[in-house]
């Protein structure tokens, strides 16, 4: 066997043998005898206290559970109840501060769902009331679609009186809601797949 | 904070990640501070260009702070070991991504070459026989050397606390005897 190629294949094999305690502290002293800038430790604590934001968000979140509001006023409640910026959220996302956020892409509104703790169903119905404009009231009305199963929850509520909506909405609403709710679930999926892996 | 401080002086993994689980924010900054060098040279020394290495140690400073919940202290370093497996994962999926050409070029070598001589062993059993064809501090020695930009034989004395000359000699050897499970001549299926 050509040696050059054994050597090469050894150090690829080595790499790829993850991290060893020795290979910790021998990261550890270099990184010690070539400290980085000030500039690159500030990005550091600051990565570091962006997820601290998010990890409080996403505990706001627990506590609040699903309210029928447009996404930006529910995020900005989330973010007064944990005590914490949004720029943070958007920061740790890697995603310019959006203007409104139904600007967003289907995949960073998925992104920004997954860690925060907020389902697919729970996403679209933010989304469409930001489209619609409306806030609690409109999911405020009473909901026949009582069961057998009991009371709806609020976001089955909110849910039954978008569809409710839509079915009065003409055809390109229609189809726009039609579009959120699968660009919207379809970016979920990607999400939680990549996430899995 | 009994227990807590470490002999450098700093506080130990375990405590700076306790710190953290109970949201405490100093903590957070301190993770990123303390980690964020760290991570860097990892990548630096894996071969990752300087932008992409400092951009990637502020994800694994993220990623690390955000699933803090995850680490289940093991003992002393167990700390470390978690949150470099964690950059380290991080590194192989940014070198595949970036690099995907190069990569799969690379593993295809390395399964011909396994599959070649192991027909039935999966790379891992691979791994493990050069492992066992060695001593675990000339392994180390080896890991050390087998970085895109290698640790030097004197930063590889300091670590191990022996003589620059003996780590020259001892990966020189160490390498002699993982080639010696090759030989050139021998056919494929055969050791």
């Amino acid at each position: 066997m050509d040696e050059k190629t054994l050597e090469g294949i050894l150090t690829e094999l080595l790499r790829e043998s993850g991290p060893s305690d020795v290979l910790i502290r021998a990261v550890t002293a270099a990184a010690e005898a070539e400290p980085p800038g000030p500039e690159f430790l500030r990005r550091a604590e600051e990565a570091a206290l962006a997820a601290f934001a998010v990890r409080r968000l996403a505990a706001a979140r627990a506590r609040t559970g699903f309210q029928p509001l447009p996404l930006a006023a529910y995020l900005e409640r989330l973010a007064e109840g944990a005590g914490v910026g949004l720029a943070a959220l958007w920061r740790f996302l890697n995603i310019p501060v959006p203007e409104q956020v139904t600007v967003l892409s289907a995949r960073d509104l998925a992104r920004m769902g997954r860690l925060l703790g907020l389902s697919a169903r729970e996403m679209i119905a933010h989304v469409r009331l930001s489209l619609l404009g409306q806030d609690l009231l409109l999911c405020a009305q009473p909901v026949s679609r009582r069961g057998a199963d009991g009371p709806t929850s609020a976001l089955e509520a909110c849910e039954a009186a978008l569809e409710n909506m839509a079915a009065d909405a003409d055809a390109p609403t229609a189809r726009r809601y039609a579009a959120v709710a699968r660009g919207v679930s379809g970016a979920y999926a990607e999400v939680e797949e990549q996430d899995d892996r | 904070m009994a227990g807590c401080i470490a002999a450098a002086g700093e506080i130990t993994g375990d405590c700076l990640a306790e710190r953290m689980r109970k949201e405490e924010e100093w903590a957070f900054r301190e993770f990123g501070r303390r980690y964020g060098p760290r991570f860097r040279m990892y990548f630096i020394k894996q071969g990752l260009p300087f932008t992409p290495a400092e951009d990637l140690a502020g994800t694994a400073v993220s990623e690390a702070a955000l699933h803090i919940d995850r680490f289940r202290s093991q003992g002393p370093g167990s700390f470390d070991r978690w949150v470099f497996t964690l950059a380290y994962h991080l590194c192989l999926g940014w070198v595949r991504q970036h690099a995907k050409q190069v990569r799969e070029l690379e593993a295809a070598a390395i399964l011909v070459h396994v599959r070649s001589r192991e027909p039935s062993g999966a790379a891992e059993a691979f791994v493990e026989r050069l492992r066992a064809a060695v001593s675990e501090a000339d392994w180390e020695i080896l890991l050390l050397r087998s970085m895109s930009v290698p640790f030097t034989y004197a930063e590889i004395a300091k670590e191990l606390g022996i003589a620059e000359g003996a780590a020259r000699t001892r990966h020189h050897r160490a390498l002699a005897r993982l080639r010696a499970l090759f030989p050139a001549d021998a056919p494929a299926g055969e050791k």
